[in-house]
């Protein structure tokens, strides 16, 4: 039996695995190590900022519209693409001093 | 990072003594220490202490982005040291010391103001209060996403 080809598209699909770290006001939400997504390569930050939304208290969500994904060089812009998997810290309004 | 630039996330005191002896120089005229302390107050509630959390990789990069910024701004020559603590202070702790040496003191004002400014607002360091009533927040802070 042939499958269907839009099924045979989305088992083909490379998924990347996103290891993510907590920081400030998210700490509490790192009950058991980091937050592991998997996703689709291509991932805009929309959708990862979507997935970690899911994974969080609800309440959390106001927090997450303003806080940055970044890796251990920079803050990641709106616009990055997540094409391989990686390990990401998720930064709340920043505050030190 | 260039010799003339120390930067760090510590979890242990934080020194007065090597940020002199660092900016400290021959042709320099001016040695400017500003010291971030835990205040006993914030908003009209009586504070007991300070938590900081800090992803200190990145923010140490970033402080290094910014003393390169200060020194292109207002001297290649100016000797600059920054130090941030991470970890739980009491009421008078030092959570952070910025010096700058300069052969002339008008640049060592003007650096030393650019790094606290631009290190409240960018640099990845998060601060938890706690109350005397036995309560605890983390503080409002700036963004860091572009357009929030």
């Amino acid at each position: 039996m042939t499958r269907h080809p839009c099924l045979r598209r989305v088992s083909n699909m490379q998924k990347i695995e996103l290891e993510i770290s907590f920081f400030g006001a998210f700490r509490k939400y790192e009950r058991t190590g980091p937050l592991r997504l998997t996703l689709a390569a291509g991932a805009g930050m929309t959708a990862v900022k979507a997935a970690i939304a899911e994974a969080l208290d609800p309440a959390a969500s106001d927090l997450l519209k303003v806080s940055a994904l970044a890796d251990a060089q920079q803050v990641l812009s709106s616009a990055h693409v997540f094409e391989s998997s990686a390990q990401l810290v998720l930064l709340p309004p920043v505050s030190g001093g | 990072m260039s010799q003339s630039i120390h930067v760090c996330v510590r979890e242990t005191h934080l020194s007065l003594e090597k940020a002199s002896a660092f900016v400290d120089a021959g042709e320099n005229g001016a040695a400017l220490l500003f010291v971030g302390r835990v205040r006993n107050h914030n908003l009209n509630k009586p504070v007991s202490g300070v938590s900081y959390d800090a992803f200190a990789p990145l923010a140490e990069t970033v402080m290094g982005e910014i003393c390169a910024e200060a020194q292109a701004q207002f001297g290649p020559d100016l000797r600059l040291y920054i130090e941030h603590f991470k970890g739980y202070l009491p009421i008078g702790g030092i959570s952070v010391i910025i010096a700058v040496g300069s052969p002339h003191r008008a640049p060592a004002y003007e650096a030393s103001r650019y790094l606290i400014e631009e290190l409240k607002k960018r640099v990845p360091v998060w601060k938890k209060e706690h109350y005397l009533s036995g309560d605890s927040e983390w503080l409002d802070g700036t963004s860091l996403v572009e357009n929030p």
